[in-house]
């Protein structure tokens, strides 16, 4: 049975006190262990009683030589003030090192029965003469028995903390004899008490900030240490890296128990290591945001979302990506969780394959994003799709083949026009809203000088006064066969007719003709983003394309049926849907890899695990169908 | 000696089971849409826009489309009628939803008219009818083949999975079976009654990563319930009548079968796919069969790849690494002769 933690801290200062209180004039012996704070009550009385004694019989003026703090111990009912008082495992640097307590006191990191040391009572062994000195002082005498203190105090002072930070290795573990390893080898080093100074610091920072914050009944000495305490946190993490702080964090905490280190790098849930930012938080962040219902949730929130997907997996089934409408159900946490750690395809976006026809598009613009993470992206989930591709055409030069189009008759013009258009509100010129709003200030005069709104049937209310008002283009979600969705103009409650929307979007991803090979969407990626294609054959290529290509992710086309046999099933022959896909990681041990993989109709974050066996079919059938069989199976780096 | 070798090869033989044959076609097999087991009827695509007929040594065109079409085409048993698949943008625009053009003809004719738009065709009751659903209207539509005043139509309520198809059986003109998945993402097989208009759910399932998958066979609906989730391994096929919906277990297992449930008209068995993965090691599935009567599991393929069974006229085939193999029925269709036999 394991005492909860802070049992274990008071009881091991109960154990400790026992050990002391043959020293200490304490009248009464404890009896039981709620009777511990009476205890440091005591203690802490007596320590100030004692000190007040000092200070009268020896006075603030008397200067204590070299030589007699040579020959000094420091006072033990001082030391059992200590022992009481701090956290049990900077005690046990004690062990290891004698001086380390010089360094604990420089770093703050020990209290004694007041609360932090300013002054340490000495008593001289031979004559019995007691000295109380500064913090400063004692730590400059301590210098002779103790060299080194000196050097170390100016290695980690502000002008030095940074290079200082900069020049330590950071081993993480990768197994529980290694982590132990690493810490026991911490341990051993003497810079340790400066670099637990940094979490310490961060965590007392952080409360002086709340602190600041709330409380408004603060005396203005109060309000002055506190300031002091922040500036000097903020101080610390100016120079040093979230990664640094957050290492010595861990170590810190697990100098008594190891396991506090080792967990978070040993943690086997992608949420632990997303919340531990060894892996992006985007990986987690849209879930929370469909768990939740909000576009912006806070830390706390965060750290409460990771903790639910961890311990409910079946989260993942759907909820996590209500509003994003995709295949389903995708897989449960735990399995998402596997996959998320070998995922190499950057997703810091939300998608909704559910609302695109043309599925492709859902496919070229995830690579467009992994080998473009810059691009802007749009917050509507549908339009980021077209305003990716319109980014292609454009950087490609072939927006003369863009095939949407929204036309009316410009009575100014005499003629008919027609506008090309991004699906949505976008950051573009050619943006639907703006197109439109340019369009109808030429017809009529508008209500408001601002752009239309684009909103979903689902969405658009008549009934609601922001809908009465102003200019509304509505995606026609009901009855969408095409990509985009059929639109309806709406202005003051009246439908504009007159304006109509043109083409519809048949992008390729591969090309089927000769003639049209690079129109396709995966030529358009390679000349707009100067990438390469290569053809993956078999298991072995792929997984050398995986070895040698770190940025590397493997893209293809293949029958749905041989892909999600689950999902889709069929009962003719060469019966096939052609869908688009992409591979980014391979887990399992030897007899068991599977490959993560996410179909253009799957939430672009709730990849699958699938068998190459699988892929291989998909695509084979797929080639067989062809027009130019090709193998449409390939590694994009 | 040579009893031992021979004992040794029987063994094998028995461990690894014997390799299918490979389904032989004159035409490549890649543009073969339907071969009736006589070889009497070939439907096969011709380049990327026309889906031809040949019998008895006469080809004729029976459908063309734009050029980049793609063609599926379906039938039963009764070998009275097929739908014809047409998706003109098949090459163009990857899409489970895109609705797709559904013809339809009687087995063997030249003559083939459109019957709707929609995703995914079902023939019924002796050919007689067929349904059409449409993924966009979420709407299952059926069309009686010969009297048009018989149509009817069920809306699903399902909002939960956009790509969503429903598995659909007729009963009889009146009775229809089809699956749908309420706001929590639960699926349930309903039974419309389509005089009184209304739903009866007949069986549903407790959590979201289950599917229901069905068919019939001689008045008994045979149903399956299996698992998508990796992590909570059931499967299980029941069987009932059709009155009372009286489930009886044929079979249960803590595996992840991919289900696909197939009954033939003429055989009392239910085919499906089974996982057949050892713990620890990569995932493998094959076809099983269980017959009805004594509810004995039977392997009926070891290849550990078979994800799909697919039935050509009466035919059962296994596609596998792109060929396919035949389960049951003549794997020689190439040196069937195609004269008809007046």
């Amino acid at each position: 049975m394991t005492l909860p933690q802070f049992w274990q801290n008071l009881f091991f200062r109960f154990c400790l006190f026992l050990v002391f209180s043959v020293q200490n004039t304490v009248a009464e012996s404890p009896g039981i262990i709620d009777s511990l704070q009476k205890i440091m009550d005591e203690q802490k009385n007596l320590f100030i009683k004692k000190r007040d004694d000092l200070r009268a019989s020896i006075g603030l003026a008397t200067p204590i030589s070299q030589e007699q703090f040579n020959e000094s111990i420091i006072h033990p009912d001082f030391i059992a003030g200590v022992i009481l008082n701090s956290a049990p495992r900077y005690l046990y640097l004690l062990d290891n090192d004698v001086c380390n307590f010089s360094s604990l006191v420089e770093n703050s990191l020990i209290k004694s029965a007041i609360g932090s040391i300013n002054e340490i009572p000495v008593i001289v062994k031979s004559n019995k003469r007691p000295f109380l000195l500064s913090k400063e002082e004692f730590i400059k005498l301590s210098e002779v028995k103790c060299p080194g203190l000196k050097r170390k105090g100016e290695l980690f002072s502000p002008k030095n903390l940074r290079a200082t930070l900069n020049s330590l290795k950071y081993p993480e573990p990768k197994n529980t004899n290694e982590c132990h390893k690493i810490v026991d080898d911490w341990k051993e080093n003497n810079f340790l008490p400066y670099l637990c100074r940094i979490p310490n610091l961060m965590t007392k920072g952080r409360n002086a900030k709340y602190i600041l914050e709330k409380k408004k009944d603060l005396s203005l000495r109060e309000r002055r240490e506190l300031r002091r305490i922040k500036l000097l946190a903020d101080s610390v993490a100016e120079r040093s890296t979230f990664k640094q702080r957050q290492y010595f964090g861990f170590l810190c905490d697990g100098l008594l128990n190891k396991e506090r280190f080792c967990n978070p790098y040993l943690a086997a849930d992608a949420w632990t290591k997303i919340l531990n930012r060894n892996l992006p938080s985007y990986l987690l962040e849209y879930k929370c945001h469909s768990l939740y219902g909000k576009k912006k949730i806070s830390t706390a929130q965060f750290r409460a979302c990771a903790l639910k997907v961890k311990t409910e997996p079946e989260l993942c089934y759907w909820k996590s990506s209500r509003g994003h409408p995709a295949l389903l159900p995708a897989n449960n946490c735990d399995e998402t969780s596997d996959a998320l750690q070998e995922v190499r395809l950057k997703t810091d976006y939300n998608d909704c394959p559910g609302l695109i026809m043309n599925n492709s598009l859902n496919n070229i613009q995830r690579l467009y994003a992994h080998f473009n993470p810059e691009a802007k992206t749009s917050n509507d989930c549908s339009s980021i799709v077209y305003k990716s591709l319109a980014d292609l055409y454009f950087l490609n030069k072939i927006e003369d083949r863009w095939p949407l189009n929204i036309c009316y008759f410009d009575r100014i013009e005499d003629d008919r026009i027609c506008k090309i258009y991004i699906p949505g509100e976008q950051d573009s010129e050619h943006a639907e809203d703006k197109v439109v709003t340019g369009i109808l200030k030429r017809m009529m005069p508008l209500p408001t000088n601002n752009l239309c709104k684009v909103v979903t049937s689902d969405e658009f209310n008549p009934v609601l006064l922001e809908y009465k008002v102003g200019c509304h283009i509505i995606k026609d979600m009901k009855n969408c066969r095409q990509s985009p969705c059929p639109r309806r103009i709406v202005v003051k409650e009246k439908t504009i007719e007159g304006v109509e929307y043109i083409g519809t979007m048949k992008q390729n991803y591969i090309p089927s003709t000769y003639a049209k090979k690079r129109f396709a969407g995966i030529h358009i990626l390679e000349e707009s983003l100067k990438i390469k294609n290569k053809s993956i054959n078999n298991f072995t290529e792929l997984m050398v394309f995986f070895k040698q290509k770190k940025k590397g992710v493997i893209h293809g086309v293949g029958c749905i049926e041989d892909l999600l046999p689950e999902f889709f099933q069929t009962n003719t022959i060469n019966s096939c849907k052609p869908m688009s896909f992409i591979i980014d990681g391979i887990v399992g041990g030897l007899d068991n890899k599977k490959l993560v993989f996410r179909s253009a109709i799957d939430h672009v974050h709730a990849p699958r695990m699938i068998n190459w066996q699988n892929i291989f079919d998909a695509v084979s059938r797929y080639r067989d169908i062809h027009p130019l069989k090709n193998w449409t199976l390939y590694g994009a780096f | 000696m040579a009893l031992f070798k021979v004992i040794i090869t029987i063994l094998i033989g028995f461990c690894f089971g014997e390799k299918l044959p490979e389904l032989m076609t004159k035409q490549a097999l890649q543009n073969i849409k339907l071969i009736t087991k006589d070889g009497k009827y070939t439907y096969y695509q011709r380049g990327s826009e026309s889906l031809l007929l040949s019998s008895n040594y006469t080809v004729k065109e029976i459908l063309k489309l734009e050029s980049g079409s793609y063609f599926d085409v379906i039938s039963t048993e009764n070998r009275k009628r097929i739908l014809i698949i047409a998706d003109k943008d098949f090459h163009k625009k990857h899409s489970i939803t895109q609705p797709r053009t559904i013809y339809f003809s009687s087995l063997g004719s030249d003559q083939v008219l459109k019957l709707a738009e929609g995703n995914s065709a079902q023939l019924h009751l002796n050919d007689e009818w067929a349904s059409v659903y449409s993924i966009v209207e979420k709407k299952i539509s059926f069309f009686n083949l010969s009297n048009n005043d018989l149509d009817f139509s069920i809306k699903l309520s399902n909002n939960f999975n956009p790509f969503f198809t429903p598995k659909i059986e007729m009963l009889n003109s009146d009775r229809v079976l089809y699956t749908d998945i309420n706001n929590e993402g639960l699926t349930g097989l309903l039974s419309y009654n389509r005089t009184t208009k209304k739903n009866k759910l007949v069986y549903k399932v407790d959590e979201a990563y289950f599917k229901i998958e069905f068919c019939l066979h001689n008045k008994k609906l045979i149903l399956g319930h299996f698992s998508f989730d990796r992590d909570n391994k059931y499967s299980q096929i029941l069987i009932s009548d059709l009155k009372k919906y009286d489930f009886k277990e044929l079979y249960l297992s803590m595996t992840k079968d991919i289900g696909n449930l197939f009954c033939p008209l003429k055989e009392d068995k239910v085919y499906f796919i089974k996982d057949t993965s050892k713990k620890g090691k990569r995932f493998t599935s094959d076809v099983f069969s269980i017959d009805l009567n004594s509810k004995k599991l039977e392997q009926r393929t070891s290849m550990n790849t078979i994800t799909q069974i697919i039935s050509m006229d009466g035919m059962l085939l296994v596609p596998s690494k792109g060929k396919y193999y035949v389960l049951k029925g003549n794997s020689k269709l190439n040196t069937l002769d195609q004269l008809e036999d007046n």
